[in-house]
């Protein structure tokens, strides 16, 4: 099991592109995407690293706009989850870039997150290509999002499996913690 | 029947649909983070469009970036396009996706594989 401090020591060793920990809302959001197209313009990288990352990384932060939103309304605890609603590091090392979030869920949904996540680790580069096939044909369409295409999305242009956590906060909630690594060739 | 013409954005691709020339274009990047709200105009034009197209329609997508809840939409446009086909107006997919970019491409393929329209994947070259 990653832990999460672990997680952020061991980012902080690396080069820290974007860091944000906040409420996550619309605005926030678009401003992170415009500072990451700048970074990624000024990085030495390929077009085609380029266009992988910022694609994973709109994911990412959608998936926290989509979900903050939803347990914001869910949960008892209204206070703390609007002083410090999610955390976002964009950080880059010698071999990868890595996208560190993490986000209080309820603690209903931990199971759920946790079978799909494991799931979507478990199948290869074809078995994820048919899954996702499937998924975008017949998944609900949902005004929150992809209907689950977008972890699905971040292991197929990562090439790598998801890291995560899950930290107990108190009874009704957890802390998710969602990683992507994407090798730099 | 009216064209409907949406001016892009940072986050949303240009539209433009011609019912007269059966023509549907959409181009650029598809990031909304809502966006069954986005293309529900284009949607509910291409339902009107169903009794009002002619002979043929052409449809280009260019699309530089598309995040997954755009994936869903562009298949409901795709599939009421597939409904037109049937019959309608003979419907043809150029799909247009920039050099080197493999995930454009298979996304192309994906819809291609899905749907029963023709689709033509059409390389840009850069410079």
């Amino acid at each position: 099991m990653v832990n999460v401090h672990h997680l952020f020591s061991q980012m902080t060793s690396n080069e820290i592109l974007l860091s944000y920990k906040g409420d996550a809302n619309k605005e926030v959001l678009s401003s992170m995407l415009d500072i990451i197209e700048v970074k990624l313009d000024t990085t030495n990288v390929s077009s085609k690293l380029k266009k992988k990352l910022y694609n994973i990384l709109v994911e990412c932060l959608q998936n926290l706009y989509h979900h903050i939103d939803e347990s914001v309304e869910k949960d008892s605890i209204k206070g703390i989850i609007a002083n410090s609603a999610a955390i976002f590091m964009f950080s880059k090392s010698e071999s990868s870039f890595n996208i560190c979030t993490g986000n209080y869920i309820d603690s209903n949904d931990v199971e759920k997150l946790r079978e799909r996540i494991t799931y979507i680790n478990s199948m290869g580069k074809d078995e994820l290509k048919a899954y996702h096939k499937q998924i975008l044909n017949n998944g609900e369409i949902s005004i929150k999002g992809g209907g689950g295409l977008g972890l699905i999305d971040m292991v197929r242009k990562s090439e790598n499996k998801l890291g995560y956590c899950f930290q107990k906060v108190n009874k009704n909630m957890y802390f998710f913690t969602l990683e992507i690594k994407l090798s730099i060739h | 029947m009216e064209q409907l013409e949406i001016e892009g954005s940072a986050k949303t691709p240009d539209i433009k649909l011609n019912a007269e020339a059966g023509n549907i274009e959409i181009k650029g990047r598809s990031i909304p983070e809502n966006s069954v709200a986005f293309y529900k105009p284009v949607i509910d034009w291409l339902s009107e469009y169903e009794n009002n197209s002619p002979d043929q329609t052409t449809v280009n997508i260019q699309l530089e970036y598309f995040n997954t809840s755009s994936s869903k939409c562009i298949l409901d446009l795709l599939k009421k396009l597939e409904g037109i086909n049937n019959g309608k107006s003979n419907v043809h997919i150029n799909w247009h996706y920039e050099e080197d970019d493999e995930d454009m491409l298979e996304a192309g393929e994906d819809y291609e594989a899905i749907l029963n329209l023709p689709f033509k994947m059409i390389e840009i070259k850069e410079g």
